[in-house]
């Protein structure tokens, strides 16, 4: 006797597993990317994008940004590291050990998420800046998120998926303090102006780093997660 | 085999303390906060106490970095922390469990709040000591102030209970992070969206407040009314909040229920009176006046006994300035020997406070984050006394050469030689002031020329010159082409 006959008899096959595709057929690949996203809740995830890039064309609208001064960049930042954290706790796998036996697909779909995630927050937050003047443009936007989400990235496989905001918010409060302090490390990149390469630089590297690292190990199974 | 009867009861009611005791044990051990303790330190180290240590060591300006940097930078954390922790149940889908386990689901989550604010203090309060401690080993006079350690105290209650109220209601992976967000822009973005609205007074209750100036609760005590009305605010937050998750949790417990609608009811009107006594507050030089919680006796100058240094014009200061002393009789010294024995010069140089400098009413900010910066003097009295009030003063830490006390210097020149009281100097004036000063690059051509002239003459000329045109030049009788 067969699992499947199994469910045959108790007429849960229809309801639970409609429609087995063929493996390798683009109908498996798009199922498992929809698990795959609904098991690291980005649709929620997107949701909380979006409430970002709400509250900056807001800030934005109602002038809740000063003009001119360090304060400039403290709100941008602010949402920018929002976004970055919310894209590092999308690593936190519900499975554990069960899904890294078995996904070989697994490094895939988590480089395909945090960078579709990554570029998204990107959008969204240019867009909520889209027709108003934003302290140092989308060129900003785009170094800052891929920046702050590769320390969040970098955080979720130290310390898991689910406390990984941590390290964003950690670099978010270095950040207000550098902008405050008139800071000038290529390191705290939100202090330096859109077009400065070291920054990008840096920037960039410690998004590859994130990535890379999340993509080969995933995010850090914790037992008191 | 013999049954010894033990009724249930009251073996439950015997051991209950000791389960509750336990299970905060349990918490403590285990809480989120333990493993943010060292970063919560290096924050504390490279925000906070940097930016005391760039003060000069007084008490109460050192002690407004616990309310500007400290308590915002460990808040976000700890709303993260505290939502992270309230959504444990939901999260692991265990509320149900937890719900008719032994201990009311209103006790398990009271433990694991408790555990997670009193990590939140013990960090908190840590912080506080090594500040204080290095603040007690350079600082000459006072004593530490505790009002704004209660209110950083107060403010961490309030963000640990609501960010801990998201998570058991709102339960979820994205709660933690999103509770710190919102943390952050309430402490940065609506507060200071309030001054712009029609009443700015509401603003004050942002814990981030403005630096207060050099002399702050030197010669007059600081008002605590500020703090007062903050702690009230939240709080009465944080009792609100844990009243209404005794509401949400209370599991059919009648009894429960009530006790939690009354809390709740007593910190929401905690709250709306801090928010209505913020409404009333008035910004005054020595703080902020509440006239409901105002005590008079505060108004009162600090007695003090002055540290002078015996010159041709002894220069004289408040304790708390002792360390200063040395490099501001420096400064004053060529003037001093200057002046001295000229007609109308001072017999002492006194310190006063900056809070009888009528500018410093006008540049003080209810939420600007900066130190007001200049120095003012007065020629009063017969004997003459020249009070001179200092309001910024470099940081200890740094060599007493990297900033020289000029301004001082100015402000000395100024009373002395200046025009009388709420009158403009003329140009003689200015000229005689600047080449005093060696600064005539500032002044228009022929005051610059004259002023240059002036600077030329040997000190023995200058000074029989001011002995028998001072009264004039004071005057505004002098004109410029008169100068040598």
């Amino acid at each position: 006797m067969t699992s499947a006959r199994v469910r045959t008899r108790a007429g849960a096959e229809s309801r639970i597993l409609h429609h087995l595709p063929h493996w390798g057929s683009a109908a498996a690949g798009s199922r498992l990317v929809r698990l795959y996203v609904a098991s690291r809740r980005v649709p929620v995830a997107l949701g909380a994008l979006v409430g970002c890039s709400l509250v900056l064309r807001a800030a934005l609208e109602w002038h809740w940004i000063p003009s001119s001064g360090p304060l400039t960049q403290q709100l941008p930042v602010l949402l920018e590291a929002g976004t970055a954290s919310v894209i590092a706790v999308t690593t936190y796998s519900p499975f554990g050990e069960p899904e890294r036996a078995t996904g070989r697909w697994l490094p895939y779909l988590r480089f395909g998420t945090a960078g579709a995630l990554t570029g998204i927050a990107v959008g969204l937050l240019s867009a909520g800046a889209a027709a108003a003047h934003l302290p140092g443009g989308t060129l900003d936007v785009v170094r800052n998120v891929a920046g702050i989400t590769g320390i969040g990235l970098i955080s979720a496989a130290v310390i898991g998926g689910g406390l990984s905001w941590i390290g964003p918010m950690a670099y978010l409060v270095l950040s207000e303090d550098a902008i405050l302090n008139d800071w000038r490390t290529p390191w705290v990149w939100p202090t330096r102006p859109s077009q400065d390469a070291g920054a990008a630089l840096c920037a960039a590297l410690v998004f590859v780093a994130g990535a890379s690292i999340i993509t080969a190990r995933g995010a850090r199974q914790r037992a008191a997660e | 085999m013999t049954s010894v009867a033990v009724p249930l009861r009251a073996q439950s009611e015997r051991v209950g303390p000791t389960r509750r005791a336990r299970l905060l044990r349990l918490e403590l051990r285990h809480s989120t906060m333990i493993w943010l303790l060292p970063l919560l330190g290096a924050l504390f180290y490279f925000d906070a106490f940097r930016t005391a240590a760039g003060y000069p060591p007084f008490w109460f300006v050192r002690s407004s970095v616990i309310l500007n940097h400290l308590v915002p930078d460990f808040s976000l954390f700890v709303a993260g922390v505290a939502a992270w922790t309230g959504s444990r149940d939901g999260r692991r889908e265990t509320v149900d469990l937890v719900t008719m386990a032994a201990q009311p689901r209103c006790a398990t989550a009271l433990a694991s709040f408790a555990a997670t604010t009193s990590w939140t203090l013990a960090a908190f309060l840590g912080c506080v000591a090594v500040l204080y401690g290095a603040t007690a080993t350079q600082a000459s006079w006072g004593g530490p102030p505790w009002w704004p350690v209660a209110a950083g105290a107060a403010v961490l209650c309030a963000f640990c209970a609501l960010g801990f109220a998201a998570g058991l209601l709102l339960p979820g992976r994205f709660t933690a992070p999103l509770a710190a967000l919102v943390t952050f822009l309430v402490l940065i973005v609506a507060f200071r969206v309030v001054i712009h609205e029609s009443h700015p007074t509401f603003a004050l209750l942002s814990p981030m407040n403005s630096v207060p100036h050099g002399d702050a609760g030197v010669f007059f005590h600081y008002f605590p009314d500020l703090y007062i009305v903050q702690i009230m605010f939240f709080a009465g937050i944080a009792i609100a909040v844990l009243g209404g998750l005794g509401l949400a949790t209370a599991s059919g417990s009648r009894i429960v229920w009530r006790t939690a609608a009354v809390v709740t009811a007593l910190g929401l009107a905690a709250a709306c009176t801090g928010v209505g006594l913020a409404g009333t507050a008035r910004v005054e030089a020595d703080g902020v006046v509440i006239p409901a919680v105002h005590d008079a006796a505060s108004d009162r100058p600090i007695a003090y006994t002055p540290v002078c240094q015996q010159r041709a014009i002894p220069v004289c200061v408040q304790p708390a300035f002792r360390a200063y002393l040395p490099d501001l009789v420096a400064t004053l010294n060529p003037l001093i020997h200057q002046f001295a024995g000229l007609p109308g010069a001072p017999v002492r140089v006194e310190q006063s406070s900056s809070s009888t400098i009528p500018e410093l009413s006008v540049a003080l900010s209810t939420t600007e984050i900066d130190t007001l910066v200049g120095a003012s003097a007065t020629l009063t009295g017969n004997p003459l006394v020249l009070h001179l009030a200092l309001t910024e003063l470099p940081s200890q830490s740094e060599p007493p050469s990297s900033q020289p006390l000029a301004i001082e210097q100015a402000a000395f020149v100024d009373a002395f030689i200046g025009p009388a009281e709420g009158t403009l100097g003329d140009p003689a004036q200015a000229a005689i002031e600047a080449a005093l000063l060696h600064s005539a690059s500032s002044l228009p051509t022929p005051a610059a020329q004259a002023a240059n002239r002036f600077a030329a003459l040997a000190p023995n000329v200058q000074r029989a010159w001011l002995a028998s045109h001072l009264p004039a030049l004071r005057a505004g009788h002098i004109a410029l082409a008169q100068i040598p």
